[in-house]
């Protein structure tokens, strides 16, 4: 999606890439589909020879990027399923993915693992989604091209987790809505934020109870579908209001993330915004930045915004920096 | 037979090619906004071709008034759009999605404007603007400015854009200029129903307003506002318009505009006489080739004609 090296998707022909090593190649592509359990289900385009009679050992690689170390690896079997040839691999919802960005690539027998290309993706059942109620965890897994070309699966793996919604900078404060999941808001609930750098203290408002205590969001925003029937055990989940004032921030130029802490007794959760088919925020998702006045007659810029992991910070600037 | 993409091959192709071969050459944009040099060529060059096509009607009844081109038969083929490899919208997200390059023609601007009408009755809906360009700052600014962050989006470019399309319920063009319209049939193929300006050349003959889409004049926020709550508020309306789209944008197949060019190209060899045999081979070979240089190319060629 975001991010696509154009010239790479020819619509139904597999595409002559070359990959970073030099070799020239027809590299296979995969297809995936999301489904709103968190599953994803990759269908995987062979080439040449191998189209034409697919190995019995075939298998999808998930090799999450490390600064430091080997890779983990997650092994997916490819099995027929369609009759166009194309071999299936699941990953299912109820299987844990560590957070990170996790590399596709193939391996046919006992051959080197490939790097996969991106097919076609089917992430609408991503959009908008409720997370189901049986797990004690909540994992998000979202497949895109990277600038190369590749295909990659950023996952999230968040309990309790704190979904953004919608976010409105006006008059001087920060106002943002939200749903806590796994999680219940309690009278001492506040909002917090933690300056990256440590250089200053955390800066901390407390959140109001809505009074509202449901799996469902309260006012609309754009894109729910209509009447959404979540069947299973509900986890808890919070509908919550957080009002944040943008000179509570003090000047210097910093960033401060975002926290979500349910309770006085409870660890504060990171905010952010993952519940839907885009893998990359922080450009899409643009907001305003607000200006503060100092005491002293000096301004500052204050904007929130996605970071690269699409959580939710807030960057101060001096006036003349922007 | 020989077949120009553009202006200049064209113009190559009626002074150099030897007798023999059937002269063809393509326009895919419009006479209207060439340029009057460009044009003067054309007047000079094009007599000596056997057809001009292009990819409207509007613009080959341009090419039939303004040029005088007699004995080149001058025939309307429009771009054509493969079925995509994505199952159709089913009509439930709620966002309207528009598609192309962030530029000054498209007006972006006027889609964005014409949202704000359209949130303050129904925060419930977004818009996604889809693509690149130069532009992209300044509509940046202009959500912002308006206050429509929570919204509308600037999604950057997608590939393949049809799994963006089917995400969608409504299409969105508000071009003040187009050479065909390319984005509407690509909505349409993934079945959604299109809101667009009539503007020049092609939403009107790609649409039917009130049947498969609704058509706005350029420009007019206040009534492309309306014919977005228009498909908005009325879910079996716009149901309807969206299998409508499905059903009518199937003309803009890679088959079946091939299976028109086959027309074209054989009228035109049988029209020079000569060996049939080895012409027929060759138009063959040669409709293929355009055929698989139409289907391949609807994404990715034909692309730089689009306007």
């Amino acid at each position: 999606m975001t991010g696509h090296s154009p010239g790479t998707a020819l619509r139904g022909a597999t595409a002559t890439a070359t990959p970073a090593d030099g070799s020239p190649s027809r590299r296979a592509r995969a297809d995936c589909t999301a489904d709103r359990a968190g599953g994803l289900t990759f269908d995987v385009r062979l080439t040449g020879r191998q189209a034409a009679r697919p190995p019995a050992d075939a298998a999808l690689l998930l090799r999450l990027r490390k600064r430091q170390g080997p890779a983990d690896t997650v092994r997916l079997p490819l099995a027929p399923a369609a009759a166009d040839g194309r071999l299936r691999a699941v990953l299912p919802g109820t299987m844990w993915l560590q957070e990170g960005r996790w590399d596709a690539c193939l391996v046919l027998g006992d051959g080197k693992p490939r790097r996969l290309l991106p097919g076609v993706h089917d992430l609408r059942a991503l959009i908008d989604r409720v997370p189901c109620g049986e797990r004690t965890w909540l994992g998000v897994r979202i497949p895109y091209a990277t600038k190369y070309g590749n295909l990659t699966v950023r996952s999230w793996l968040r309990e309790p987790h704190a979904e953004c919604g919608p976010l409105r900078v006006a008059d001087g404060s920060m106002v943002l809505r939200g749903t806590l999941h796994g999680a219940r808001l309690s009278p001492g609930a506040c909002l917090e934020a933690h300056p990256r750098d440590s250089a200053a203290p955390p800066v901390s408002v407390p959140v109001p109870l809505d009074g509202q205590d449901a799996a469902a969001e309260s006012a609309p925003s754009p894109g729910r579908g209509s009447g959404e029937v979540v069947t299973g055990k509900r986890r808890p989940a919070s509908v919550f209001t957080a009002r944040l004032p943008l000179d509570a921030l003090p000047p210097g130029r910093r960033v401060w993330n975002l926290w979500l802490r349910p309770s006085a007794d409870e660890g504060p959760v990171r905010l952010a915004r993952i519940l839907d088919d885009v893998a990359d925020k922080k450009r899409i998702f643009s907001y305003p930045p607000q200006h503060v006045t100092g005491p002293g007659g000096s301004t500052r810029s204050v904007r929130p915004y996605y970071t690269l992991d699409n959580d939710l910070s807030v960057r101060v600037s001096c006036e003349d920096q922007g | 037979m020989v077949i120009g993409t553009r202006p200049g091959l064209n113009a190559h192709i009626a002074r150099q090619t030897r007798r023999g071969p059937a002269r063809v050459g393509q326009e895919h944009l419009t006479l209207a906004t060439h340029p009057a040099r460009l044009k003067l060529m054309l007047r000079g060059t094009y007599p000596r071709l056997d057809a001009v096509t292009t990819v409207t009607e509007a613009d080959a009844r341009d090419y039939r008034r303004i040029l005088r081109l007699p004995g080149v038969r001058i025939e309307a083929l429009p771009n054509s759009v493969p079925e995509p490899d994505v199952r159709p919208a089913d009509g439930t997200g709620k966002w309207v999605v528009a598609a192309g390059r962030l530029a000054p023609a498209k007006r972006y601007d006027v889609l964005i404007r014409a949202f704000a009408r359209v949130v303050a009755e129904r925060p419930d809906w977004g818009l996604r603007i889809y693509g690149s360009g130069r532009e992209r700052e300044k509509l940046r600014l202009l959500i912002g400015e308006l206050g429509l962050y929570n919204h509308v989006f600037l999604m950057g470019p997608a590939h393949p854009i049809e799994a963006e399309w089917a995400k969608g319920a409504i299409g969105a063009v508000t071009s003040s200029l187009e050479s065909f319209g390319m984005t509407i049939v690509e909505a349409m193929r993934c079945g959604l129903p299109v809101v667009a300006t009539d503007c020049p050349h092609g939403p009107g003959e790609i649409i039917r307003d009130g049947v498969d889409g609704l058509l706005a004049p350029v420009g007019d926020e206040s009534a492309i506002a309306g014919a977005l709550l228009r498909l908005m508020n009325d879910d079996a309306l716009r149901q309807r318009m969206s299998r409508a789209a499905l059903a009518a944008s199937s003309r803009f197949d890679p088959a079946q505009v091939g299976a028109r060019y086959e027309d074209l190209l054989t009228a035109l060899v049988n029209r020079r006489g000569g060996a049939v045999h080895r012409a027929r081979g060759a138009l063959l070979g040669g409709a293929y080739a355009s055929k698989e240089a139409v289907r391949l190319g609807t994404g990715y060629v034909l692309r730089g004609a689009r306007r």
